[in-house]
């Protein structure tokens, strides 16, 4: 692998991007198998662009530089209460991350969309995918485009910001977002609820999700079976809303957690550290509730080595993995037609951040080719 | 255009299928922008999608235009036919094939109407969120190319936020299967980048889309003022309040005046606007926004309120809304409609210049707008019949696109460009930004064979000429908004 470099401008950028043979654009690396690559890649870091450019509480909006920390977003957000529903991850400095850029930053903003995660709250109002208004980027000719827009609303040309999301850098090297925001709930709460086995969990969440309550996030632990339930408003309505869960489901009850709970409970999962200290790979795996079954029952029978979180109402799994686990995970994905992405491994180094069955479709090719003419970024695959 | 041998074309498919008179030809002439027409070569109707992409694949052996389309309810002339072209209406694949309540999905063919979506979904207490205002006739297919909205885009989004899954055929036949059925897929977002494509790339076959749980409560009020920038100053008050409502609509006085003549739906009389607001969800939460709401709305220049006690109230409400567009235009023989986004704190200026536009150009615009996302609708009456109306209507329709455009908002929100805003796309993107799009619709379309004339400047526009109302809106079965 080549030598890292940081840019501190735009134009350097352009010009990297124009005189390189293969360059891939990272922020603080708190995602490294993303940018694991085995041929000869410059790699560079837009973490230098940083700051907030434009932020109208008023519009709902903020544009932001792609190496902007989410922590300092979370904050300028907060201070207005208002916040990026889809609760991205990795905000927070990580002490136990093996590269010092992201144990003392945590993610960039641009990191989060080019990787394509959202978190728990994903459930309520959407992904990152659907909070992004307008994207500029650097695209393979070296040009700056400036795609989207910045008003919440716009139907004019093609979409070009949704594209780059999960795009791994891989169409373009992205400089600048612009978001839209919510108001923030004056408080969370979060609940637990106990299921009996998977097929249970599974009938709970679909309960849970199609009802009259507007959850904010319906995850599951898989080794607990436990359920967790967040609602985004005032201690008596969430309890209020809760104890109507509780009488609509008869056989389950929905049990409060105090705010120090909560935050053990989803710190983890929120740095993608839930899985202990054997088990520091990570694996985002979409999925639709019967898969979730069939994952989770997978799980159960490597549990020394694999734990599950699925998120998201069932939607998103996350699985914590020991490293020499990844082969086998990537049997059971091939086997149950299911794709996962590699966010974290200590150890692989293959560069196939794709795992599972595989798209190969030629239109992502031609789409790849329309992005990037003379093919200075990585391929779509992963390898 | 080279001469086409349609026989060639009407063997491959059932009989029946192809037709090429006089009279087929003029059922498909105009869509919902209604002052340009265009004779297609010939309209195929497919029973399937095997015929869909037989069709699509003929016109690229052929090099053959082809313009898809649903109901063509497009107001941006997105449907239009090309003159030599095939339309291929998507209306007969209207299965629903499946809802999954357990995962919240719902998988369609591309001419199922989207009102049909909710209703489907219904008994599993789950709908289709996106709710342009011909949602009972429009198609989702037409909801996909053109990325369509609706008043409640603030809180929900638009098409594209509620399509997971899409499989496609591109312009050159090969078929596409982006996303899945889980809400998050891996990889890039091609989903994404197909909603609002505007016919460019293809034909969308399935389509999976993302159901939501049906709002339990909600909480309608009805606002009047006596000048709009107190109507103004309440929505901003509302956003200020951290509320998020499901929707947020002002009118002004002519537009007021014409549904209260259409539907006598009991607006405050004398207001010189009105402010729809309403709160939506679980009702342990709406009993707490509405006494914020109320407070808030108490705070305001109001001079009179109107909450709505139950649905019957609440539909009355929306009728006023949902009907003045229809309503303002039968003051004139001809309207346009603009739908060009401002920032939402540029609002007032935006509707000061816009109201000079129409003292300059000597036509009366009135006002109708998504007041919570900036999104106006200014209309445009003019009569045809009077020499050079038509071109001045349009010229202050560019201006107002203009005014968008420098104000830092968008020429469309959701009506997409299609052949009447063309011209005004490199307005809002640089030339790499245009030339990026040109190779992406390449990438699916090397021939620009799919929807040509729509989207990007220097086509040759169809004939003008003048039609009032679409016909179903005279019948009062769509809406613009």
């Amino acid at each position: 692998m080549s030598e890292f470099v940081e840019v501190e401008t735009i134009a350097a950028l352009q010009e990297l991007v124009r005189h390189s043979e293969s360059i891939l654009v990272v922020g603080n690396r708190t995602k490294p198998a993303l940018s694991s690559v085995t041929a000869p890649t410059q790699l560079v870091s837009t973490r230098s662009l940083s700051g907030i450019i434009e932020y109208e509480p008023s519009e709902y909006t903020f544009t932001a530089l792609a190496g902007t920390r989410l922590a300092e977003i979370k904050a300028a957000l907060a201070a207005k209460n208002q916040y990026l529903p889809f609760d991205p991850f990795l905000t927070e400095a990580d002490a136990t991350a093996d590269d010092n850029a992201a144990a003392g930053a945590g993610a960039t903003i641009a990191g989060t969309l080019a990787a394509g995660i959202s978190g728990p709250g994903r459930h309520r109002y959407g992904g990152v995918r659907d909070f992004v208004l307008g994207a500029q980027f650097v695209a393979g000719d070296g040009n700056l485009i400036q795609s989207g827009g910045k008003v919440v609303k716009n139907a004019a040309g093609f979409d070009i910001p949704k594209l780059l999301v999960g795009s791994c850098g891989r169409l373009g090297a992205i400089t600048a977002l612009t978001f839209k925001v919510f108001p923030r709930p004056c408080e969370f709460h979060t609940y637990r609820l106990q299921s009996a086995d998977h097929e249970d969990a599974s009938r709970l969440i679909a309960a849970l999700a199609r009802g009259r309550w507007e959850l904010d996030a319906i995850d599951y632990r898989s080794e607990s079976r436990s359920i967790w339930i967040r609602i985004g408003a005032a201690k008596a309505v969430c309890d209020a809303i809760a104890t109507d869960i509780s009488r609509s489901l008869q056989t389950h009850t929905v049990e409060p957690m105090t705010d120090e709970q909560a935050v053990q409970s989803w710190a983890p999962l929120m740095q993608l550290r839930f899985g202990g200290s054997n088990r520091r790979s990570i694996v985002k795996i979409p999925m639709v509730l019967q898969q979730m079954q069939r994952l989770a029952t997978w799980c159960d029978d490597r549990s020394d080595k694999v734990s599950l979180h699925a998120s998201v109402a069932g939607s998103i799994g996350w699985l914590a993995v020991a490293d020499d686990m990844l082969a086998d995970v990537d049997t059971f994905l091939v086997d149950a037609s299911m794709t996962g992405l590699v966010i974290r491994s200590d150890q692989d180094s293959t560069g196939r951040w794709m795992r599972g069955t595989r798209r190969s479709a030629p239109i992502d090719q031609k789409i790849k080719e329309a992005m990037d003419p003379p093919g200075r970024f990585p391929n779509l695959g992963g390898e | 255009m080279p001469s086409v041998d349609l026989q060639t074309l009407r063997d491959l498919l059932p009989p029946g299928r192809l037709s090429d008179d006089a009279a087929s030809q003029a059922a498909f002439e105009s869509d919902g922008l209604t002052a340009f027409r265009c004779r297609p070569l010939a309209v195929v109707i497919p029973q399937n999608e095997t015929e869909v992409v037989q069709t699509v694949r003929w016109c690229d052996q052929h090099a053959v235009p082809f313009v898809a389309r649903g109901s063509g309810t497009s107001l941006s002339g997105g449907s239009m036919p090309v003159a030599g072209g095939i339309v291929i209406s998507l209306n007969r694949l209207r299965q629903i094939i499946k809802v999954d309540p357990d995962n919240r999905i719902a998988v369609v063919q591309p001419g199922v109407i989207n009102l049909h979506v909710s209703a489907a979904a219904a008994r599993h207490g789950l709908y289709y969120a996106p709710d342009p205002s011909s949602q009972k006739i429009c198609t989702i297919g037409g909801n996909i190319a053109f990325n369509s909205g609706g008043a409640h885009c603030l809180k929900y989004g638009m098409t594209s936020n509620h399509v997971i899954g899409i499989r496609a055929v591109t312009a050159s036949g090969e078929i596409v299967t982006f996303g899945g059925e889980s809400l998050e897929s891996i990889g890039p977002d091609f989903t994404g980048l197909f909603c609002g494509s505007e016919g460019l790339f293809g034909v969308a076959l399935e389509i999976t889309l993302r159901l939501l749980p049906k709002p339990e409560c909600f909480h309608t009020v009805l606002v009047g003022y006596r000048s709009l920038r107190a109507a103004g100053d309440a929505v901003s008050a509302v956003i200020d309040s951290g509320l998020l409502p499901g929707a947020m609509e002002i009118m002004e006085a002519l537009a007021i005046e014409a549904a209260e003549a259409a539907t006598q739906c009991g607006y405050p009389k004398g207001a010189a606007a009105v402010l729809i607001v309403e709160l939506e969800g679980p009702r342990e939460k709406i009993e707490a926004e509405k006494k914020q709401l109320e407070s808030i709305i108490a705070a305001t220049d109001a001079f009179e309120t109107v909450v709505a006690a139950d649905d019957q109230q609440r539909d009355g409400i929306w009728a006023g809304r949902k009907s003045a567009f229809s309503a303002v235009g039968k003051l004139s023989p001809d309207f346009l409609v603009q739908d060009g986004v401002v920032p939402r704190k540029r609002l007032g200026e935006a509707l000061e210049a816009i109201e000079g536009f129409s003292k300059d150009s000597g036509l009366r615009v009135a006002n109708v707008f998504h007041a919570g996302d900036g999104n106006l609708h200014p209309l445009i009456l003019f009569d045809d019949s009077v020499d050079g109306e038509l071109e001045r209507a349009e010229a202050l329709a560019g201006k107002i696109l203009d005014l968008c455009v420098q104000m830092g908002g968008s020429i469309t929100g959701e009506h997409g460009v299609g052949m009447e805003k063309r011209e005004f796309l490199p307005k809002m993107y640089d030339e790499p930004t245009m030339e990026l799009m040109h190779r992406l619709r390449a990438a699916f379309d090397p021939q620009t064979i799919a929807n040509p004339g729509k989207m990007f400047p220097g086509a040759e526009a169809p004939a003008l000429s003048s039609h009032g109302l679409h016909p179903l809106e005279k019948a009062g079965v769509i809406s613009r908004e």
